[in-house]
């Protein structure tokens, strides 16, 4: 059911501007299949807001979301970008008067947020049902599964063994197999990720006017904008101003922001690593690892660490930002850590030239589950590596001036 | 005044707030012999220390006193300062009850001691004066404040020297060094618990960080400095002794917060904080007096009025909770909050702020044997009859039993004495004619 209602000259209750407002009453049952349990709990008292290192007059959260998820707005939801500029410290958690959790609400929200900018439809079954999340990362993994294995390979020659043709199965998957289907995996994640991408900006937009709002900044304003994101992404300073990463908080080396950089950081290597062999050995057809391997070894060691940290912090449930760990958060560091793992054991594979069905399966699995990240990369949690940039680079459009 | 001789009374009254004074005169009335056993070194609670009482703006010792001083000199009650209860034991089958006290040493004789002052002229110690929150100091050796009662000296043993400069001085040899403290027995025919109430301490929410400011004020604080027999005898702030124009109240600071544990409306924070606000802004009239809220609850007799009236003297309402207080130059505050009118960040400064602290249950009436609620108030047995407690011929009343204000506290101890009357003719204690006056 939606309720369109329009107010006429009214004194407007808030959230409500002068356009048709669409109130989905359901919305917050809705909500809580995403993660927000606490909206119904919340009596407004704007601690929340307040009480936020990172909400400032003008782009303040979280209450007003909040508030917004107890009035059935969800077009409001679906174009806010203040979701992407909370860290979740959890310090609103925290203080919150009514143990509302709001920063759990935040955090559901980006879930939201990603769900609605999703062209497919996909990301809002996987968060909202737990057993879809399972049963399609299982048959994704059936089906890219059945594409690796079900290749014949003609006869062919690896380091001066002839091996006769056969099925995939149960030996060597050929590079070529794994190259192609990676290929195609590719090119669609491609169409995911831009629909994704031009979604969220159609909808980010929208509430300062659409794409022409643009127009109303000066040309300075997009570099300069485009330089304070840069800047962030690479240092996150902001993150540095939230409640848990301050003195008396945990040791630097367990903190968020150092440990968030270390999987950020070695994600980046690794996707170097990869573009260099991609480049060497798959262009040039060179057999030259030497830049290429040592990239990969690093990004994959300070990547665990950080993936081992936040696992470790989430079963130790100390912060309020770690007691609630949903399937998606299970998912992706599941993801992560078996890739990362494999990865190492396909190199100590490759280097001693180990041949089995061991090898083999070990090959299956890093491969099927890296093309699922990447098919999913616009739907999944590892989607914030999108959509938080475009919302701080819309937040700094929005206000030159502000350092934060 | 005296240690009873007999320990058997009719009633005891734990507690000499204005809850358990009613609840004593009440009984005393009906000739009931009745024993007030206080902790403190006198009676009168937390309201002989207030300055006015809202919605009326009367004074609040012109009220208290005089019931301080009838049940002193009521023929059929017996007080017992500095006197601590241990342990309630409930008599069950109309049997009386138990209660186990320990008489705390005050080092004063109150038989001997005539409220001279002598001793507190000669004592060389000043300390800070607990009445005053420590705002002002007095003696080691003194009378606890201007109308105590019993008027006469308590000697404080954290802050004396033992110089002797007291003892030399004193006309009627009443201090005595040596003394210990006293354990007695009482059998009493029905127990009226009136404990009162603690505040929350201003500590509790660390973001508001009032242990590094000392203008950040608890009410109780303020009340000492709005009345008129006050530590500064005006209205100015800790820090510098500046005049403050700048004022901020905080509501629900330290209540209706899940977060320190204080889930509940502490019903009193609104309209006191209200009347604060009114003769803050008549003590110092050139001040910006703001209030910020979550809601107004202005429930009782006359208080809406009182609300509103507040609101047309100019004082300012700002609704939105008060997420941080931090520090700045010239040792003012600076408080964050989200007004929820516009939807504003606020970043306020203020000079002064007094932090509207919820009443929590005191900490020492944990353990003395009476059934408490799970927020640690005196249960209530029975929705209909409020006074009684879980215990058989236990009564409650005042803020012992949940917060309330002064005249909910003095209606429930009228009640809380109906149901003890009640209790007594049930078991069979009748009550003895007063023989002296």
């Amino acid at each position: 059911m939606v309720i369109t209602r329009v107010t006429n000259g009214y004194r407007k209750p808030e959230g409500i501007d002068e356009m048709a407002t669409a109130l989905q009453p359901e919305l917050k049952q809705d909500l809580v299949r995403y993660g927000a349990r606490g909206v119904d709990l919340c009596f407004n008292c704007g601690n929340c807001t307040a009480v936020c290192p990172l909400s400032l007059d003008g782009t303040s959260f979280p209450r007003k979301l909040v508030r917004y998820a107890q009035l059935g707005l969800g077009e409001k939801l679906a174009t806010a970008p203040e979701p992407w500029l909370c860290y979740y410290c959890g310090e609103c958690s925290a203080t919150c008067p009514r143990e509302a959790t709001p920063g759990e609400t935040m955090a559901a929200l980006r879930r939201y947020a990603i769900a609605q900018y999703d062209p497919s439809g996909i990301a809002s079954l996987l968060y909202r049902f737990p057993w879809f999340l399972v049963a399609f990362t299982l048959l994704l993994g059936v089906v890219l599964g059945f594409f690796h294995l079900s290749i014949q390979v003609a006869k062919h020659t690896v380091d001066g063994v002839t091996f006769p043709a056969h099925w995939a199965a149960f030996n060597w998957i050929p590079y070529e197999t794994i190259h192609m289907l990676g290929v195609f995996v590719g090119a669609l994640m491609g169409i995911l990720v831009l629909s994704g991408f031009a979604n969220a900006a159609r909808l980010m937009l929208k509430p300062h006017g659409g794409i022409r709002s643009l127009g109303k900044h000066k040309a300075g304003d997009f570099g300069q904008a485009f330089r304070r994101l840069g800047r962030e992404l690479v240092t996150m300073r902001r993150q540095a101003e939230c409640s848990d990463e301050g003195e008396g908080a945990e040791p630097w080396y367990l903190r968020a922001r150092f440990a968030h950089g270390t999987i950020m950081g070695g994600f980046m290597l690794l996707l170097a690593a990869t573009s260099l062999d991609f480049f060497f050995v798959f262009l040039l057809k060179m057999e030259f690892y030497g830049i290429a391997r040592p990239l990969g070894i690093i990004g994959g060691i300070i990547m665990l660490y950080g993936l081992l940290v936040y696992t470790w912090k989430r079963m130790r449930k100390a912060t309020p930002n770690t007691t609630v760990t949903t399937p998606a958060d299970v998912w992706i560091l599941f993801f992560l850590i078996v890739l990362d793992i494999t990865g190492f054991a396909l190199l100590l594979i490759t280097m001693n030239q180990w041949q089995g069905v061991a090898s083999d399966v070990i090959l299956l699995v890093h491969s099927v589950m890296a093309m699922e990240l990447v098919l999913l990369f616009s739907m999944t949690k590892i989607a914030h590596a999108l959509y938080r940039p475009m919302a701080l680079y819309f937040h700094f459009l929005k206000n030159p001036e502000t350092t934060a | 005044m005296i240690a009873p001789s007999q320990q058997k009374v009719d009633a005891l009254v734990v507690g000499g707030g204005i809850a358990g004074l009613q609840t004593a005169l009440d009984l005393a009335d009906q000739d009931y012999k009745v024993l007030v056993v206080e902790k403190e070194a006198s009676i009168g609670g937390r309201m002989i220390a207030l300055s006015k009482v809202f919605p009326t703006l009367d004074c609040a010792s012109c009220i208290t006193t005089p019931k301080m001083s009838s049940a002193s000199r009521h023929p059929n009650i017996t007080i017992m300062t500095d006197t601590e209860v241990l342990k309630v034991t409930q008599g069950t089958e109309g049997k009386p009850s138990r209660v186990k006290v320990r008489k705390n040493p005050r080092f004063v004789d109150l038989d001997l001691c005539i409220g001279c002052s002598l001793c507190e002229y000669a004592c060389p110690v000043e300390r800070p004066d607990p009445f005053e929150w420590g705002l002002g100091a007095t003696k080691a050796i003194s009378v606890p404040f201007t109308n105590a009662i019993p008027p006469k000296a308590i000697l404080d043993p954290e802050w004396c020297t033992a110089c002797g400069a007291c003892a030399m001085v004193c006309p009627t040899d009443a201090i005595d060094y040596g003394e210990r403290a006293q354990e007695l027995d009482i059998e009493a025919g029905t127990v009226v618990m009136a404990t009162g109430f603690d505040l929350n301490p201003v500590t509790v929410k660390k973001e508001y960080r009032a242990s590094e400011s000392a203008n950040i004020l608890n009410p109780l604080e303020l009340e000492r400095l709005l009345a008129p027999h006050g530590p500064y005898g005006r209205v100015l702030r800790p820090s510098d002794g500046k005049i403050p124009d700048n004022i901020a109240f905080v509501l629900c600071a330290g209540s209706r917060d899940k977060s320190i544990g204080v889930p509940y409306c502490s019903r009193v924070c609104c309209m006191y904080s209200i009347k604060q606000a009114m003769l803050l802004s008549g003590a110092v009239p050139m001040a910006e007096i703001t209030l910020y809220y979550m809601d107004i609850r202005a429930f009782g007799k006359g208080y809406e009025q009182f609300y509103q009236n507040a609101k047309a003297m100019g004082i300012t309402f700002t609704k939105g909770k008060v997420a941080r207080i931090d520090p700045v130059d010239n040792d003012n505050l600076k408080l964050r909050v989200e007004s929820l009118e516009d939807g504003r960040l606020l970043e306020n400064e203020h000079d002064l702020v007094i932090l509207a602290q919820g009443i929590v249950p005191r900490a020492d009436a944990d353990g003395l044997g009476v059934v408490l609620d799970h927020d640690g108030f005196v249960k209530c047995a029975d929705p209909v009859a409020p006074t009684k407690t879980e215990g058989e011929g236990i009564f409650t009343a005042g803020c012992a039993a949940g917060p309330k204000d002064i005249v909910d506290s003095i209606v429930e101890a009228s009640a809380a004495a109906s149901e003890a009357a009640q209790h007594l003719i049930r078991t069979g204690v009748v009550p003895v004619q007063a023989t002296e006056a």
